[in-house]
């Protein structure tokens, strides 16, 4: 149900919210954003509206609708309630001879006096003139100078401007003076039904204050409307009781001025106005301290709420409205009308005769009271301004004073104060929209979090605001997204997102930031307190089963702290972040990782590392080494795994355990692939050139190599193009390399294999794969990583695996090499489960190709 | 001399308990009457009292309101009578301010006039008001005194009236005149030191923090937080359903967040539609945070320390503190202990209704305290 739309003024379907209404309004707060049918519009509060009709008149699209008593006089006549008419001049104004004929069918209808309003106006300009020549100012209540002709002016001081109705002169207006004369002096028993163009009209006819002499409100917009169908032509009839005189001109704005302004000396002013405007009323009302030097106001002044007066009421047929035709009759009934006037006499004899005219009327039968309904406004603070601003991306003043008016306010500050009070939406400024519209390419869609983008400047300024205050910065990762993906659908894994980024918005809190990096990584960074740290350590998974996840969802998360001062770069901490985060290597539970000065050492490497890889390699540090194999029965060589080693130019020797996880990292490990495969084929090639005895040697090929199809095109060239044997060469590639798309790596090892070469899983035993697996792999030869055997305790435990392994494999056929074979009792137990091929420390250390070579020669 | 005397009576005759405030704030051999009586009693005995407090003290300006419980250094009881009468170290002005549920500010010339009696120096001034409960008035009369005191921004402090459980109507009183529509005001400068005050929240802030998009400000009610209905939002932050809500709104208040301060704001009615009202206003897009109680016993020590580092030599005290707190501590049986704490801060007269103000800011479920040097 609507908030508003609960006055004589509403709002329809056909409201667009183009704020035209909120800017034609006197009074702010009147229009109020609401929501018809689920799209925005503007709805009017009947609290405060004053039925003024300008945005009936101003709303282009039909939007604005208006209750009278049109109906309800049509039911009553039909049920033949016996009603009396008081016609506004307005409406011989607009129809002309047609009026006449209106009048003639409503006779027919059973409406049984009809009377002119002109009559009552005529009361009224006697009633103000008489108050303003007799009324002497007291203390307590000054004299009144503001006409009472329009009841939304009455309304619009008793709602809004109490400071000004003092000044209103309380006397009735012509239409409740020509109902109270009918009632009283022709003492027509009859209810009243006014006809006229004024909206404001209804609730002054239900109004204590106007004795309730009129029942009925009938707007000529709605009359014409309910009498649509009906042919005027054949009826016809005149008012019984006519106005030939200056009342029947009061429709005009300016008419009722004139017609008392002849009672008074001509040296006395008179004003008029035709609408409403605080900022014209306000200099008259001493009080509202605007003009307070402002001693002496007019004798009179004539306000009505419609331009042009009561022509151009609310309540008229807008669009049958021909201004030209309207002014003809205007211009040639005031032209008669004041001819008649014309006269010699002075403004006294004149007045004497006006009060001869309406001697049998007692003046305090037209008189009244004004009650008042206003409500002070509440002061916005300050700090409420300052976060609607700050909503509406207005952070600088010249944002703030853009004051276009395009949402209906005529400045920024007005409209920040009307979205304060929940009177209009910040969607309704176009230059809000425009720059949410910008930021948002600053928002992560999903969550509706930052991105980094727009996460990296915030988190600056924040740190450099609080300088010194210590701050949490992190990288964290949901870990398995997309598990959660494959498993339960997109949907859900989203689902998952956004409320982990729910979580994390609450977590951080107020204080501090949080953003979505992409996949399921967010960052953060809040204010350091024990309080957070230990609700970071306590909570241990997040519970997704009410969106369908039926494993408790865990995060990794890499975590640095700002010292006061800290003078690190966001971007790098975030880096920092992450490659704490990537040293977590359980997902079993959250887990967090500092950054500390042990990451930092290995940062400092990595990126050293990166930076000369590529110089060393052109260099050719990258020197090849070889692991001899032997079988350990017969303590032959049988084969050798190629490794590489980064001899530097100084002659230092970095190790591969350290710069081949790096190049892992950063991809440079498809090179060095190249470069360890390419080595491979020129030694055999050499060495077959050269007619030296030979056994199968086996290069690596990393994960990263096997991602795409590249790999196959290289070894292609490399077997054509150094054409060897491809018996002595054997690829290894590692367990862990099968997990991530199975079937394509699959696919590609199969190519390799069919080009001749042999297949060995490298590293069998550190990974997941289950045995029943290796049956389905492109393989030949399993090589067992030692790990099973190293250390006090479960060796049992692991010589069993590895029996059950070597027996499994040799089952389905593969060669088995165990690699990292350390001592001869390792050495011994592996022979006898039926593995006979060692590789290890036990024999050989990896060895220069050189020494390798003099190893094959004497073969 | 003594410059202030505190009586309380909680006999049941009121002609009895009259009779003993009489004896103990009028002075033997001494004609001089108090300049000022702060007093407060329970509903159904106010209008009584009020007119013959007023009639016992004719050149006294005498100002209070009706409570919830009367409390005061000498007793609390919710059937009581107490009054604080000061006799010296302070010049006041006072005045009534009427239509306070519309247009308070029409009574500014009142409040002007008041500022002017105190004179230019407005030093150690306070200004300290009791307004009726019900009118929901209280931010337009905080309004209006601010636009009135314009750039001299005298403290203010005030409470809106009491009443027993189911009555909702209050009544406040200045110089014998009862109101039950009405702000009833004085301005007191302090002659002999300063007027310290303070405010003690029993809440403390959840992490939820929640954006109200959606209000009425001018009906104190909150259709949207977080561009979802308000009552779901609650609920969801307090892991309770919407329709159960009701049972905890009283001790999880909403906070006006402003820089380190945060002003109480009581939830007043659950609507099944969502929405939220309040007893006092919120603004859009204003943040609020969710409270929680917090251990009374330690907040009352922090204010009590907070207290004597701030004020050297207490005289007299004068302490608001909300019927909704009170209800609370009778519930969990620590209003004894409350009051206690209280004494440590000299003489005081106490008064406990429907709201506070502090600051220009109309708040709920908290406790101010005007302490006297
Ligand atoms: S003028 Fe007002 S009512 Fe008409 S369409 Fe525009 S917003 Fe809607
Ligand atoms: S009738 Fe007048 S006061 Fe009412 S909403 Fe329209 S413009 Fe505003
Ligand atoms: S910039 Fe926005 S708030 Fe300011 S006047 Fe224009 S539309 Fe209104």
């Amino acid at each position: 149900m609507s908030r508003y739309n609960d006055g004589v003024i509403t709002t329809n379907k056909n409201c667009i919210a183009c704020n035209r209404c909120v800017a034609s309004c006197p009074v702010v707060g009147t229009n109020v954003n609401g929501k018809t049918e689920g799209k925005n519009c503007i709805e009017v509060s009947g609290k405060k509206c004053i039925e003024c009709g300008n945005c009936i008149r101003e709303c282009s699209h039909g939007a604005r609708d208006y209750r009278d008593d049109t109906l309800f006089f049509f039911k009553d006549l039909e049920n033949g309630k016996k009603i009396s008419v008081i016609i506004d001049p307005t409406f011989y104004m607009l129809y002309g001879k047609t009026a006449y004929k209106l009048i003639g069918y409503l006779r027919t209808i059973g409406v049984d006096k009809i009377y002119d309003v002109g009559i009552g106006a005529e009361i009224s300009v006697w009633a103000h003139a008489k108050y303003l020549k007799e009324y002497k100012e007291s203390e307590t209540k000054p004299k009144a100078f503001i006409t009472h002709i329009c009841p939304a002016v009455a309304n619009y001081a008793k709602k809004c401007n109490p400071e000004m109705l003092p000044y209103i002169i309380p006397v009735q207006t012509p239409a409740i003076c020509t109902a109270i004369y009918v009632r009283k002096y022709l003492e027509d028993t009859n209810p009243i039904a006014y006809l006229g163009p004024c909206i404001a009209m209804t609730d002054e006819t239900s109004s204590n204050e106007t004795f309730k002499s009129i029942l009925y409100n009938v707007t000529i917009a709605h009359l014409m409307d309910y009498l649509r169908e009906i042919d005027f032509d054949r009826y016809y009839s005149k008012p019984d009781y006519k106005c030939e005189t200056e009342g029947r001109l009061i429709c005009s704005n300016g008419v009722f001025r004139r017609m008392v302004e002849r009672y008074f000396p001509s040296t006395e002013v008179f004003t008029n106005f035709d609408h409403i405007d605080e900022k014209m009323i306000a200099p008259f009302c001493k009080q509202k301290g605007i003009n307070e030097e402002w001693e002496q106001h007019p004798m009179l002044t004539e306000i009505s709420a419609c331009a042009m007066g009561c022509l151009m009421g609310g309540g008229i047929d807008a669009p049958g409205f021909n201004y030209n035709k309207v002014y003809e009759r205007f211009a040639e009934r005031s032209h008669n009308v004041y001819k008649q006037l014309e006269d010699s006499k002075d403004y006294k004899e004149r007045y004497e005769e006006l009060c001869a005219k309406f001697k049998s009327l007692n003046f305090f039968d037209f008189t009244r009271e004004f009650s008042e309904n206003y409500r002070q406004p509440y002061i916005v603070p300050q700090k409420a301004y300052e976060a609607i601003f700050e909503r509406m991306h207005k952070d600088t003043q010249a944002k703030r004073n853009i004051n276009c008016k395009f949402c209906g306010y005529p400045t920024c500050v007005e409209m920040a104060k009307a979205v304060a009070s929940g009177y209009a939406k910040m969607e309704n400024c176009i230059h809000y929209l425009n720059d949410e519209l910008k930021s948002q390419v600053y928002i992560d869609m999903l969550t509706g979090l930052p991105n980094m983008a727009r996460f990296i400047p915030e988190v600056e300024h924040l740190l450099s605001t609080h300088k010194d205050r210590s701050y949490v910065l992190g990288v964290c990762n949901i870990n398995k997204v997309m598990v959660i993906n494959r498993l339960y659908g997109r949907s859900v894994g989203d689902a998952v997102l956004v409320n982990f980024a729910n979580y994390m918005r609450e977590f951080i809190g107020d204080g501090g930031l949080c953003c979505r990096l992409g996949g399921g990584f967010f960052g953060f960074c809040y204010l350091n307190t024990s309080e957070k740290a230990k609700k970071l350590k306590e909570t241990e998974t997040y519970d997704y089963r009410h969106l369908g996840v039926d494993f408790p969802v865990t995060v990794r998360a890499g975590v640095y702290k700002t010292v006061p001062g800290d003078e690190v770069p966001v971007g790098k901490i975030l880096d920092y972040c992450t490659y704490a985060m990537t040293k977590i290597t359980d997902r079993s539970h959250n887990d967090f990782r500092y950054f500390d000065d042990a990451i930092h050492t290995e940062i400092i490497l990595d990126s050293e590392i990166t930076k000369q890889m590529k110089q060393s390699m052109a260099d050719g540090e990258f020197v090849i080494y070889l692991q001899p194999q032997f079988n350990h029965a017969s303590n032959k060589l049988v084969g050798a795994e190629v490794l590489s080693r980064w001899v530097k130019k100084d002659g230092t020797i970095i190790s591969p355990a350290i710069f081949v996880p790096i190049f892992e990292k950063n991809g440079f490990v498809k090179e060095l692939d190249r470069h360890v495969w390419k080595s491979a084929f020129i030694l055999i090639k050499k060495w077959m050139d050269e007619g030296i005895p030979m056994v199968p040697i086996s290069v690596n090929v990393s994960r990263m190599s096997l991602v795409d199809d590249e790999i196959i095109g290289i070894i292609h060239r490399f077997k054509d193009e150094y054409n060897i044997d491809t018996k002595y060469l054997h690829f290894e590639v590692t367990e862990s390399a099968y997990m991530a798309d199975q079937d394509a790596i699959i696919e590609r090892v199969n190519r390799i294999r069919d080009m001749g070469f042999e297949i060995a899983m490298d590293d069998f035993g550190t990974g997941y794969s289950s045995l029943n697996v290796l049956k389905d792999m492109p393989l030949d030869i399993l090589k067992l990583d030692m790990g099973f055997l190293r250390g006090d305790t479960n060796m049992d435990k692991g010589t069993k695996i590895i029996e059950y392994i070597i027996h499994m494999a040799n089952t389905i056929g593969l060669k088995t090499i165990a690699e990292g074979v350390e001592t001869n009792e390792q050495a011994e137990f592996l022979e006898q489960m039926g593995c006979d091929v060692i590789q290890g420390f036990l024999y050989s250390q990896p060895i220069p190709a050189a020494e390798y070579e003099l190893l094959i020669k004497s073969l | 001399m003594d410059r202030t005397r505190i009586a309380f009576s909680d006999a049941k005759d009121t002609a009895v308990a009259m009779e003993e405030i009489k004896k103990t704030l009028q002075k033997d051999g001494d004609e001089k009457a108090p300049k000022l009586i702060f007093f407060t009693t329970d509903y159904l005995n106010f209008t009584w009292f009020s007119r013959h407090l007023a009639q016992a003290f004719p050149n006294t300006t005498v100002i209070g309101m009706s409570s919830y419980v009367v409390l005061s250094s000498k007793g609390y009881n919710p059937n009581a009578v107490t009054a604080l009468a000061i006799y010296s170290g302070i010049e006041i002005a006072s005045g009534i301010i009427l239509e306070i549920d519309r247009y308070p500010l029409r009574y500014k010339e009142t409040i002007r006039n008041a500022i002017d009696k105190i004179g230019e120096n407005l030093d150690n001034t306070c200004c300290f008001e009791f307004t009726t409960a019900f009118s929901g008035g209280e931010e337009l009369i905080m309004d209006a005194f601010k636009i009135t005191f314009a750039e001299k921004q005298i403290p203010i402090f005030g409470g809106t009236a009491g009443a027993p459980d189911g009555i909702n109507a209050s009544f406040v009183a200045l110089n014998g005149i009862v109101y039950n529509d009405a702000c009833a005001f004085v301005i007191i400068k302090n002659t002999h030191g300063k007027i310290r005050l303070f405010k003690e929240n029993m809440f403390k802030p959840t992490e939820h923090i929640m954006v109200a998009t959606d209000v009425d400000c001018d009906d104190r009610t909150v259709y949207e937080y977080n561009n979802r209905p308000a009552a779901e939002v609650v609920a969801a932050a307090l892991g309770v359903p919407v329709n159960k809500l009701f049972n905890y709104t009283s001790m999880h208040p909403v906070g006006r967040i402003d820089g380190d301060n945060i002003y109480i704001t009581e939830h007043n009615v659950v609507y099944p539609d969502g929405q939220l009202s309040y007893y006092s206003r919120i603004h859009n897009y204003s943040k609020l945070v969710l409270l929680e109680p917090d251990d009374p016993k330690e907040v009352w020590n922090r204010t009590a320390n907070a207290v004597k580092t701030k004020v050297v030599n207490p005289s007299f005290s004068i302490v608001v503190n909300c019927l909704s707190r009170t209800r609370y501590f009778n519930e969990q049986e620590i209003m004894g202990d409350f009051v206690e704490v209280l004494s440590e801060y000299g003489t005081y007269i106490g008064f406990s209704g429907y709201g506070e103000q502090y600051e220009y800011e109309h708040l709920n479920q908290t406790m101010i305290l005007a302490v006297f040097e």
